[in-house]
């Protein structure tokens, strides 16, 4: 059923999935990160391979996936768990987290990822103290359905 | 509801912090029974050690000498 993406939550974990499905994700424990106002748009997307005959239209096949990235941003906490698990994350060069995403509806999504950076905002006196980053998903997004 | 505190690792908050998804509070230097997988992520974000003290609450004989 539509919905807003009100009380939609992300949540990571250090540790890795024993196996790549809805129970091998769903075996961590995970530590929701706080103070989110968006999570930005994310999917797996093939790459577009071109290829142009020398008689007819251009040819477009479908190259290796791509299962995107997050970009979320939050009200910067020092005191929250999951803000800082996201910032040892992002100074991490080579660590995998395991992340959850949860919809109000209760469908979630799993998935293996590397942060890149976490930027710190102060653009003004009537904007919050913002942190945001770039969530990289590794592996390919697990899809467990709402109840 | 069981109190079985010998699955959880105890642990010792090396600063003040929250947790969003549990609301839990943890207050610096104080002891607490985390879950393995809460301690684990805790411990990668640099928020929690181990604690290696003895249970404060652990029962001692009269008259025995420390060790």
């Amino acid at each position: 059923m539509p919905g807003t993406a009100a009380g939609t939550t992300l949540a990571l974990s250090a540790g890795k999935p024993a196996t790549f499905d809805v129970a091998g994700f769903a075996a961590l424990t995970y530590t929701e990160v706080g103070g989110l106002d968006k999570i930005g748009t994310f999917g797996a997307k093939p790459g577009k391979v071109e290829f142009q005959p020398l008689k007819g239209v251009k040819q477009k096949y479908k190259g290796p996936v791509d299962s995107g990235a997050l970009a979320p941003s939050m009200a910067h906490d020092e005191a929250d768990a999951g803000q800082n698990l996201l910032r040892t994350a992002a100074d991490d060069q080579q660590g995998e987290y395991s992340a959850r995403v949860t919809y109000p509806d209760g469908a979630i999504r799993y998935f293996t990822c590397r942060v890149f950076g976490y930027d710190e905002a102060a653009e003004g006196a009537e904007n919050m103290l913002m942190g945001s980053t770039t969530i990289e998903i590794i592996s390919v997004i697990v899809k467990k359905a709402a109840a | 509801m069981s109190d079985d505190t010998n699955s959880k690792i105890k642990g010792k908050a090396l600063r003040d912090f929250n947790d969003a998804g549990t609301s839990a509070s943890f207050v610096k230097d104080q002891s607490y029974n985390f879950e393995p997988g809460a301690f684990a992520n805790y411990k990668a974000a640099g928020l929690v050690e181990p604690d290696e003290a003895p249970a404060q609450d652990a029962p001692r004989k009269a008259g025995s000498k420390p060790a």
